[in-house]
């Protein structure tokens, strides 16, 4: 490399546009099975994610060290916007809760009273010929927000504003999102993935809020507590090829066990 | 990508000649019409039927600047249909122009494989994609007035980046 260099110009596909890009979900609460479809979302005209707020911040000084601090920041949180055009927001409502809108249920509130995570959204960049995946920008623990109504006189869209306290983050080419479920079974320890060959995502050692390697979360839903979106499981379990293994902790009877991974497509 | 930096209009035109003439020469109803590499070269009634032509690209502005090189830009081109009165008539001109809208509009068929030689390399199965020409758009069409009534000619402007 020579200050002299001159960059050769970029590729068109660096001009990725949203108009290529195939939106899908997974309920967390999702009947078990292995591995939950995705499902399309359709009538998507933008995703917006800010960079995250923290609950917690301080400086944290030590005797001895001088003016050198650290800082810490906890409970993070992302707010962003899901922009849907307008006539499609009841059937978007719907698809996040897992719901007919109609025969079977007249209403879709705009009403969001839990702070349960209700969906893992991926959203499927890919190139000009909207078939090439560059990659994917993912939203774990998506929770959909109150939100109002309009009516405007034209064609019109509605921004949706949702949260997530986990990060999301942006996937590479050639890889997609799995989500398996599991039904426990009594001093059962070990549990098949659906696919043998996980994704390494990243060193989780390095990273907050990552416990393994290759899975972006382990949850276990303790349906004797009323449990239904399931806590995540950090410790004494971990994921070797297929297997899901629990050195400590296993699931009892009526939980649930979610994990959401990558594998190559 | 193949289109070159220096020669980026006759190989664009070319690409996106290329792409027309595989529809013609495969794809109904487009085997109904003839690809031609700008205006054709010989009187348009010597022609058997009705044709294609796709004009000289033109620069319009730079765009997606990086520092410290080269940047991408957009560069528009016409399109024509031209039905000649060997077949058709209104109806034949509306479903050509309704095919070229149609062909930019939607990413799977513009990204319709053709084989083209650009600098003396051969790319098989290429698509416009893979050789650097991204596609933005496209105008409706505009009447472009005739010599004969019963002739019909549209022009339609597509949008490009590469």
């Amino acid at each position: 490399m020579a200050v002299t260099d001159q960059l050769a110009k970029p590729l068109e596909s660096t001009h990725q546009m949203g108009r290529f890009t195939l939106n899908r979900i997974v309920r967390q609460d999702a009947a078990v099975t292995k591995p939950i479809a995705w499902a399309n979302v359709e009538a998507i005209v933008a995703i917006s994610i800010g960079e995250p707020t923290f609950r917690y911040t301080y400086d944290q000084h030590q005797q001895g060290a001088g003016d050198e601090a650290n800082e810490i920041k906890r409970d993070p949180r992302w707010n962003g916007t899901v922009t849907v055009l307008a006539g499609q927001i009841g059937d978007f409502i719907a698809a996040i809760e897992g719901k007919t809108w109609g025969t079977a249920q007249a209403v879709m509130s705009a009403r969001m009273d839990s702070d349960n995570p209700m969906v893992h959204w991926e959203a499927i960049c890919r190139d000009a010929d909207n078939s090439t995946h560059l990659f994917s920008l993912v939203i774990q623990d998506m929770i959909i927000d109150s939100f109002g109504f309009d009516n405007p006189m034209d064609y019109s869209d509605r921004s949706i504003p949702f949260h997530t306290y986990h990060e999301p983050f942006i996937l590479a080419q050639g890889y997609e999102m799995v989500f398996d479920k599991f039904a426990a079974t009594p001093t059962t320890s070990t549990y098949t993935l659906s696919c043998s060959t996980p994704a390494t995502l990243l060193t989780a050692t390095e990273h907050d809020d990552w416990d393994f390697n290759n899975a972006v979360f382990i949850k276990n839903e303790d349906h004797s507590a009323g449990d239904v979106t399931g806590r995540r499981v950090r410790a004494a379990v971990s994921i070797t090829a297929a297997s899901l293994i629990f050195t400590a902790g296993l699931p009892a009877a009526t939980d649930e066990v979610s994990v959401l991974y990558a594998k190559a497509t | 990508m193949a289109v070159r930096a220096t020669e980026i209009i006759e190989d664009c035109q070319r690409c996106i000649e290329a792409l027309i003439a595989k529809l013609c020469s495969t794809t109904v109803p487009w085997t109904s019409w003839t690809s031609t590499l700008g205006r054709p070269e010989t009187d348009r009634w010597e022609l058997a039927s009705s044709f294609i032509y796709t004009m000289e690209p033109y620069f319009v502005e730079i765009t997606g600047q990086q520092q410290g090189g080269s940047s991408l830009a957009i560069y528009e081109v016409i399109i024509g249909t031209w039905n000649n009165r060997k077949s058709g008539g209104a109806e034949e001109i509306n479903i050509m122009t309704s095919r070229i809208q149609n062909l930019f509009q939607v990413p799977a068929t513009w990204s319709t494989a053709f084989t083209i030689t650009i600098n003396s390399v051969v790319f098989t199965d290429t698509t416009l994609r893979a050789q650097g020409i991204g596609i933005l758009g496209i105008t409706g069409a505009r009447q472009i007035e005739t010599e004969e009534k019963k002739e019909f000619r549209n022009e339609q402007t597509l949008r490009f980046i590469a």
